[in-house]
């Protein structure tokens, strides 16, 4: 299983860093506002899917976003939403979910929403930028 | 200059009425990604880190988006097709900023948008994520933009720190301006 990793990038647009590693261990992080959104987070639906169809067992997802737009927030669900299934398969999953302090840009609420929809448990955890 | 036809006077009253509002920001044109990348840059830079910066940010880029891909009025020149043309203006208060998008849209897509402002120019906080949530769940996952739902106007209304205010005036049977403000706290 090959690690994936993106770096991120601001131009004309934003891309997130993406930190996905073999070991379990995946971050997405930063600002997403994408020209191809589907696409670019396609490819992580797919790394995450051969995952566990290579017989991993535990996954811990861990978002530290600072923006997405609405078109990101949308894929952002449906990742999480493919967790969800493997979680439902009985494959461990686990997701953190980093908000700065001060929360300006409303990040806290933006994982509750997450978590309501996507009915899986996350684990709040603050930072200081 | 011929009566009918812009004259250096009309630009200059223009510019006089801009300077009495405290522009920040005004841009009339076609919403491209290099537009889009420059205001960005503009936004951010202008209002640095700030909580009202990164406000402005967020609403500006829903709505300019919302410009981009919905305004009736597109971008012809240059030979690149489907750029929506809009408006953009920041505009600064003793203890506010308002942003003020402005677009052409047609008859047929008019009144569903003002329902849809209307409905979430009722809700507070807690029914805009409510909202936003189920616009979110609606939205195709294969990749095309829906062409309904203006969740990325939920998104404005939550940012902004007042209701989102608009107004649509009919231009003829063809098109009306739609015309949204959003405004927060300094």
């Amino acid at each position: 299983m090959e690690n994936l990793f993106i770096k991120a990038e601001n131009g004309t647009f934003f891309t997130p860093q993406v930190d996905f590693n073999a070991s379990g261990e995946c971050m997405i992080s930063g600002e997403s506002y994408l020209e191809d959104t589907f696409n670019f987070y396609a490819r992580l639906r797919e790394w995450v899917s051969e995952y566990f169809n290579q017989g991993n067992e535990n996954l811990v997802m861990s978002f530290k976003m600072k923006y997405f737009n609405t078109s990101s927030s949308r894929a952002l669900l449906e990742l999480m939403n493919l967790l969800k299934e493997y979680n439902k398969k009985g494959k461990s999953v686990s997701i953190k979910w980093y908000y700065p302090e001060p929360d300006d840009d409303e990040m806290l609420m933006e994982g509750e929403d997450f978590e309501a929809d996507s009915k899986l448990e996350f684990e709040y955890i603050q930072y200081t930028p | 200059m011929e009566d009918g036809n812009l004259s250096v006077r009309h630009l200059i009253d223009y510019y006089k009425q801009m300077g009495k509002h405290d522009i920040k920001m005004y841009y009339k044109g076609p919403f491209d990604e290099v537009i889009l990348s420059k205001m960005i840059s503009h936004v951010r830079s202008g209002f640095s880190e700030t909580k009202a910066g990164n406000k402005l940010f967020a609403i500006f880029l829903e709505l300019a988006q919302n410009i981009s891909f919905y305004s009736i009025e597109k971008n012809i020149l240059e030979g690149v097709p489907d750029i929506g043309i809009g408006t953009v203006i920041i505009q600064e208060k003793d203890n506010t900023y308002t942003l003020i998008a402005s677009n052409l849209v047609g008859s047929s897509q008019i009144d569903p948008l003002v329902s849809r402002l209307q409905e979430i120019k009722t809700l507070d906080q807690n029914g805009l994520r409510e909202l936003k949530r189920k616009l979110r769940s609606e939205l195709p996952d294969d990749g095309t933009e829906a062409k309904s739902g203006n969740i990325g106007l939920v998104q404005a209304a939550l940012k902004a720190d007042y209701p989102l205010g608009f107004e649509a005036n009919k231009i003829d049977d063809t098109e009306s301006l739609l015309t949204i403000y959003a405004t927060v706290n300094k």
